[in-house]
């Protein structure tokens, strides 16, 4: 005991206690901070919580309830990762901790591991799994596993539990397509319901499909849309899901006058529903579809590639049980899947097996299967074929042939074709090979050609009429083609072509379908695909004017009504115009190489991008363009007479949506008076770069002693209706005229490798002149110069879309209502990569190809000035009066985005062709 | 299950605050010891300015001091150390050598030296001591005398030294050490002019190893070349900067050499002489001087001065090193123990409540809190039982402020004293400063952490160290 008297011992003692007691007793309380953590986090208020937790975290951190509303709250927010960590010391600290538990199985279903969180989620106990939260998160474990019908039945036990579960509804519709558990459901996939007699679900007969009508044939012509799902925002393989998408779109389509819609590859759930309850509510003009079965790139090029080939036949199965309402499909990114239970059967009229196949894989499966020329399938055989033409015999057949033993159904049955494997010979469609032995007799210096194989548009073909269906094939076997008029470039060129005469006169497409026509004597031919674009960039020339862009929605009306008579004239089977819905993601040539990164291209629309404005339906924001004044200053006028007449800009109002910068000018004028173009111009001088780029110094005579140290990269001369134009900098100018090696007469507009983009105190600005046909060179040597067109001129029109007046093409106006001038800068034109992220045009990289830079903002100068020929009265500027010296232009800060808000909007050409389709198919409004 | 669980989550939880609370002591304490040594330093430099050395050395009161140089089988270094010690510069100056029953040659070699006579000799003992066995002089030197004596340990020795001596005061000197020539000089500056009885006043011990020595002086100082050695050198300045000159300001020194220290006599006859029950007679004696004065109510002070400075052979060998660190420890602890009633008294004033207390819990318990933070701390990191940002905060004040603290002190005593001249020498300091922290204090520390064992399981034996030059004879 005399040792307790010990002063050190005591010490230690004390200490030691007051360790006990600090952390027993005196330690600052986590609970309330918990508390209100937990307060925060049920308001939703995630980082708040995050904040007291993170106190409370320092304060105990082996706290496992604190631990695991941490997890929570960065589950909340995205964190999957922190979560995961906090989720799992929780546990680790405390094995029984089945909340931790649950949070590290639900952001295990988060990062999309299945397994990983199925097998948490069954170490919960059972009161737990009984939540519905939980079947949710197994639901979708399941889902992410492929375990369709493991999670539908925990979601139909969700949907019993409370039928208000929002995550239960969106999983389901993933699922099904439907929120609701009905008759359609399949609960269990049951042995096929197959029929004694074969069935019959369309055939064709002397050219035309004919269909089931009160129990008789009756002839039945293709007029129809091309469906791809994806709306703004997504790409083509995120598909909307929602049954009310596909409906809300079948009945646009229905009112249109059409019969029949093609799907591009198997669709999710929900569409084969949409269109099974669309049919029955319309049993007397049902839409027809054309499922087509998509063919994925096969490797090295070989379509008899033993692997490949194996799983195309599994997706031709999975395909033909899905519209058999008989599929059960893992959903997987890229490809649709989930429970098929809408048996849409009676109404496909046919399979489209594959798709646009490159000339390159013909090439390549013809030489390396050289000995397989011939197929004699039970339903489908060819005789003298190539190898290309063997596989896609072979896999129609099989198509036919399990669809026949599966359901004992038949139906009309194409692989997909395009002009450049059509079996014509095209005396102005050379070779490259050929092409490149031309030139260089001509004497031009050809750099060494690319390795691999190039995909020449005339070397190998694709001939339907060899295909012979057997005996046993009632439905019967037809060809399909995509058929566009501006392309491929013997459309344009062809002597014989060029001459062809339809009922309106000259058309070289007409042309063209009339020559195909002749060589299929047997088969019927249906055009896949025919369209045209209303973007205001052009990508290819058609001599009358059916360019590859560039069209007004009426003019794209007229052209769709034209090729739509055409091709029933040319007695074919009907066509499927190009497309119901413009697709935001998709990419031309002439703009690819401008839209970066790729992953954001869905996020905007490139009115430079021809690809992107195919649709008969547009998407416009679902907000109108919200502009705000960015200068206001009352300018006073300058001394001199006649100065109270000159129309000065009073102020400057800017917006932006996802296809352009719009500007309107306010001006200090008499309401309703015109603008005399004469008296007065306005410049507009841009810089998007956000840095130093372009001219420091403008070139209009009455500026030039202006300056501005970061330059200007883009000019807008707005001279009046045909002279208003964009002007670029040369020194920003990605597009160089650079002179043919060894024919220095001839020029081509390409890109300089490795250009840069710079400041200089003087550049000159130039109008942008894209190259849209290459030069070429017919076999017997005749030469077909290149096409060039300037985006520069800028289209005079009203671009509202609300307007009476609208112009699809328009980029300026003046509204003498409101005394302003309206500008719309599409994105595009101003070599804006992703105006979502602030992304524009820089430089040309080492290998050629455009690159680009996040820019800060866009800076603005405007001025008014009496143009030549005095060129230096009374010039007037905004922001700045003074007229010498340095400039600070008004910034426009970049509408950053990552999601869109848009709305559906017919173009004019919808109701345009609405007429054309009414009367080719007899279902007319007034019908139904 | 869950309850063992729960207990060890507690006991964590009371190890990491403790060793964190350990940390932000220990590394508070030497943040502030560092920048009151700096106040000091600059203090006495301020002094200096109208202090002369040679007023002292010329005055005719300057008290007489002897030397008492204990020796045990020193025989290879033990007549450089008399002649070094009989040239100190000093006016009244007596070295009294106590031979401590050597087995070695020592006595006959200082014999035969010093052609030294053996004579009986009358004193007075008031220090009971082991008998001695013989005085030997010369009367050509007259202030030079050595006592031959039964073996009986060094505070024996030091006991006879005190028995033996006249004077007033009385330095104690390892025979190993070298003397600066004015080194007594500047030890008995601050008792002349303190108006309190100075009972004891210590200097700067500093390391001999890498220097050049000619006839018992260092003529030409230079760092050692092994990094055993070099990093000693940098933990002597931090210890002497820290840990001497900041109490000293403190008025809380607890802590003076017995290498080299100048002592009063006649209190610390009153108080007992040195002891043997610990290993360190020296620290004891400081303990004892602080309860005896208090016992007796006599105000005493204690003073350590910056400039005074005696070189010393460092162990050359982590064996040796192993030893001093084990027995530096063990002592530590011993007198620590001993002189439990200072801890937190009032009546000793700044040792009771800040010296004795910071070396009881950060010198004495800090070495196994922080061997068990090296280990544990880890450890439940990698079990989950710490967070990381614990785990960081622990490597930070380990490692990455002791760093700091340790690269501060060089630099700062550089700047002030600049003992090694040449720049190379210093950035060679400052490099190995950097690293001191990460292998070398753990070295140290697991030494420490024995003497602590020691202590606890009751080790008393002394550990002989040798020098790398000296044949090991223990």
């Amino acid at each position: 005991m005399k040792i307790l008297a010990n002063r050190i011992v005591v010490s230690l003692i004390v200490i030691v206690v007051l360790a006990f007691v600090w952390e027993f007793y005196a330690k600052p309380v986590t609970g309330p901070l918990y508390i209100a953590a937990v307060r925060e986090y049920k308001a939703e208020n995630y980082s708040r919580s995050l904040e007291l937790l993170d106190t409370a975290y320092l304060i105990d951190p082996n706290d496992t309830t604190i631990l695991t509303l941490m997890g929570w709250s960065y589950h909340k927010i995205g964190r999957f990762s922190d979560a995961q960590q906090k989720f799992d010391r929780a546990l680790w600290l405390d094995p029984e901790s089945q909340d931790a538990r649950l949070g590290l199985a639900h952001s295990w279903v988060e990062v999309g591991d299945g397994e990983q969180a199925l097998q948490l989620f069954n170490q919960l106990p059972p009161d737990y799994q009984d939540s519905p939260d939980v079947r949710v998160g197994m639901a979708r474990a399941h889902r992410m596993k492929g375990e369709n019908q493991a999670a539908l039945k925990l979601l139909a036990q969700v949907r019993w539990q409370d039928p208000e579960n929002t995550l239960a509804a969106k999983e389901l519709r993933l699922l099904i397509g439907s929120e609701d558990l009905d008759v359609l459901t399949a609960w269990q996939l049951g042995p096929s319901p197959r029929p004694s007699q074969m069935v019959v679900a369309a055939r064709l007969r002397e050219g035309y499909f004919e269909v089931p009508d009160n129990q008789e044939w009756k002839r039945f012509y293709v007029a129809g849309v091309n469906i791809g799902p994806a709306t703004p925002g997504h790409f083509a393989s995120e598909p909307q899901t929602a049954v009310e998408t596909y409906l809300k779109w079948l009945d646009e389509i229905g009112a249109l006058g059409a019969n029949t819609i093609r799907a591009y590859t198997l669709l999710p759930p929900a569409f084969y529903r949409a269109l099974l309850l669309y049919n029955s509510r319309h049993s007397d003009a049902p839409l027809y579809l054309l499922q087509e079965i998509w063919l994925k790139d096969p490797p090295d090029g070989n379509l008899f590639d033993e692997v490949f080939t194996e799983d195309f036949e599994q997706e031709i199965r999975n395909v033909v049980d899905a519209i058999h309402g008989r599929g059960d499909l893992p959903i997987q990114p890229g490809h649709a899947g989930g429970i098929f239970a809408a048996d849409v059967s009676p109404y496909v009229l046919g399979w489209l097996v594959g798709r646009e196949i490159e000339p390159r894989v013909v090439i390549i499966t013809n030489y390396r299967n050289r000995d397989k020329k011939s197929f004699a399938g039970r339903y489908l055989s060819i005789a003298e074929g190539n190898a290309t033409e063997v596989w896609l015999t072979q896999r129609c057949n099989a198509v036919v042939e399990y669809e026949a033993e599966e359901y004992n159904w038949q139906r009309p049955v194409a692989f997909v074709n395009w002009p450049p494997l059509d079996p014509l010979f095209h005396p102005t469609e050379t070779p490259l090979v050929e092409e490149r032995r031309i030139r260089r007799s001509l004497g031009e210096l050809i750099v060494p050609a690319v390795a691999g194989i190039p995909d020449d548009d005339d070397m190998v073909s694709l001939d339907e009429e060899k295909i012979s269906p057997q005996a046993e094939f009632l439905a019967g076997y037809f060809a399909v083609y995509h058929l566009y008029p501006f392309y491929p470039d013997f459309i344009t060129f062809d002597p014989v072509y060029r001459r062809a005469q339809d009922r309106e006169g000259l058309n070289s497409y007409w042309g063209y379908l009339t020559d195909l026509k002749k060589h299929f004597q047997k088969t019927p031919f249906l055009v896949g695909e025919y369209g045209i674009s209303t973007s205001i960039g052009i990508a290819h020339f058609n001599p009358n004017g059916w360019n590859h862009g560039g069209l007004e929605e009426e003019q794209q009306g007229e052209v769709l009504v034209r090729l739509t008579q055409n091709i029933h004239d040319a007695g074919f089977a009907g066509g499927l115009v190009f497309e119901w819905l413009d697709e935001w993601w998709k990419h031309n040539w002439i703009a690819n190489d401008f839209e970066q990164p790729f992953e954001r291209n869905a996020l905007w629309h490139n009115d430079m991008d021809p690809e992107q404005f195919f649709g008969l339906q547009k998407f416009v924001p679902s907000a109108p363009p919200d502009f705000r004044d960015i200068y206001w200053a009352p300018v006073a006028a300058p001394g001199g007479d006649g100065a109270a007449a000159f129309p000065r800009i009073d102020r400057v109002a800017v917006a932006t949506d996802p296809s352009a910068l719009y500007l309107t000018l306010h001006l200090d004028m008499p309401k309703e008076t015109a603008i005399e173009w004469e008296e007065v111009n306005y410049l507009l001088a841009l810089n998007t770069c956000g840095g130093p780029c372009g001219s420091r110094s403008l070139p209009q005579p009455g500026l030039r002693s202006l300056r501005y140290e970061s330059g200007f990269n883009f000019l807008v001369e707005i001279q009046g209706p045909g002279r208003t134009q964009l002007l670029v900098a040369r020194n920003y100018n990605p597009y160089r005229p650079l002179p043919v090696r060894g024919l220095p007469e001839l020029v081509d507009i390409s890109h300089v490798a490795g250009q840069g983009t710079g400041v200089s105190d003087t550049s000159e600005f130039e109008e942008i002149i894209v190259q849209v046909n290459r030069r070429r060179y017919g076999r017997d040597g005749t030469f077909f110069p290149a096409d060039r067109y300037s985006r520069s001129l800028l289209t005079y029109g009203v671009f509202e879309p609300e307007s009476p007046e609208y112009n699809s093409l328009g980029q300026w106006y003046y509204d003498p209502d409101k005394q302003e001038l309206r500008l719309r800068l599409s994105w595009g034109l101003l070599l804006v990569m992703d105006p979502s992220s602030g992304f524009v045009y820089w430089a040309i990289d080492g290998d050629g190809k455009p690159a680009g830079i996040h820019s800060d903002q866009i800076g603005l100068a405007a001025f008014a000035y009496r143009p030549s020929p005095s060129p230096s009265a009374d010039p007037q500027v905004v922001p700045e009066r003074n007229l010498s010296g340095s400039l600070a232009p008004m910034a426009i800060s970049w509408p950053e985005w990552d999601r869109l808000s848009t709305t559906q909007v017919p173009k004019k050409s919808y109701f345009m062709l609405r007429p054309e389709f009414e009367r080719l198919t007899g279902r007319t409004q007034e019908g139904r | 299950m869950a309850e063992w669980r729960e207990i060890f989550t507690h006991l964590m939880n009371m190890f990491t605050l403790v060793i964190i609370t350990y940390f932000f002591v220990a590394n508070g304490g030497y943040t502030i010891l560092m920048l009151l040594s700096l106040g000091s330093v600059w203090l006495h430099n301020r002094r200096l300015a109208y202090y002369d050395l040679d007023e002292l050395r010329e005055s005719a009161v300057t008290p007489p001091v002897s030397i008492i140089m204990p020796a045990w089988n020193e025989q290879e270094v033990i007549v450089d150390s008399v002649h070094s010690v009989l040239r100190t510069d000093y006016p009244t100056v007596e070295v009294v050598v106590v031979d401590d029953g050597s087995t070695d040659a020592t006595l006959a070699r200082l014999v035969a030296s010093f052609r030294l006579v053996k004579m009986d000799l009358i004193y007075r003992a008031p220090l009971s001591t082991q008998p001695l066995r013989g005085f030997y002089h010369n009367p050509q030197i007259p202030n030079l005398l050595v006592v031959s004596k039964e073996n009986g340990g060094k505070p024996d020795a030091l006991n006879v030294g005190i028995n033996v001596c006249r004077t007033p005061y009385f330095c104690t000197l390892d025979s190993d050490c070298i003397l600066e020539r004015d080194a007594l000089l500047r030890l008995m500056r601050p008792i002349v002019r303190s108006p309190i009885n100075t009972v004891a006043s210590g200097g700067i011990v500093r390391i001999l190893n890498g220097c050049e020595v000619k006839e018992g002086q260092v003529v030409k100082v230079g760092l050692p070349e092994s990094n055993l050695e070099r990093f000693q050198v940098v933990e002597y300045m931090r210890s002497f900067l820290f840990g001497r000159t900041g109490w000293n300001l403190l008025r809380a020194t607890l802590i003076v050499s017995g290498a080299f220290a100048l002592f009063h006599r006649e209190t610390v006859v009153e108080a007992g002489g040195f002891r043997h029950d610990t290993v360190s007679e020296d620290m004891d004696l400081i303990g004892e001087l602080h309860t005896w004065a208090k016992r007796h109510n006599r105000e005493i002070t204690m003073s350590f001065t910056s400039d005074p400075v005696c070189w010393t052979e460092a162990p050359t060998t982590v064996k040796m090193l192993g030893r001093q660190r084990r027995r530096w420890q063990l002592g530590l602890c011993q007198t620590l123990w001993k002189r439990s009633e200072m801890l937190f008294n009032k009546k000793y004033g700044g040792v009771g409540w800040l010296s004795y207390p910071f070396h009881l819990y950060v010198e004495a318990v800090g070495a196994p809190v922080e061997f068990l933070g090296y280990w544990m701390v880890p450890l439940a990191l990698l079990m989950g039982m710490v967070p990381p940002y614990l785990f960081l905060l622990f490597v930070l004040l380990s490692v990455v402020y002791g760093s700091f603290l340790s690269v501060g002190s060089v630099l700062l005593e550089e700047l002030t004293y600049r003992r090694y001249p040449r720049y190379r020498d210093l950035l060679i300091l400052l490099w190995y400063a950097l690293w001191d922290n990460i292998g070398y204090r753990q070295l140290i520390l697991w030494y420490r952490v024995q003497g602590v064992w020691r202590f606890i399981t009751g080790f008393r034996e002394w550990e002989k160290v040798t020098h790398g030059s000296a044949p090991q004879q223990a």
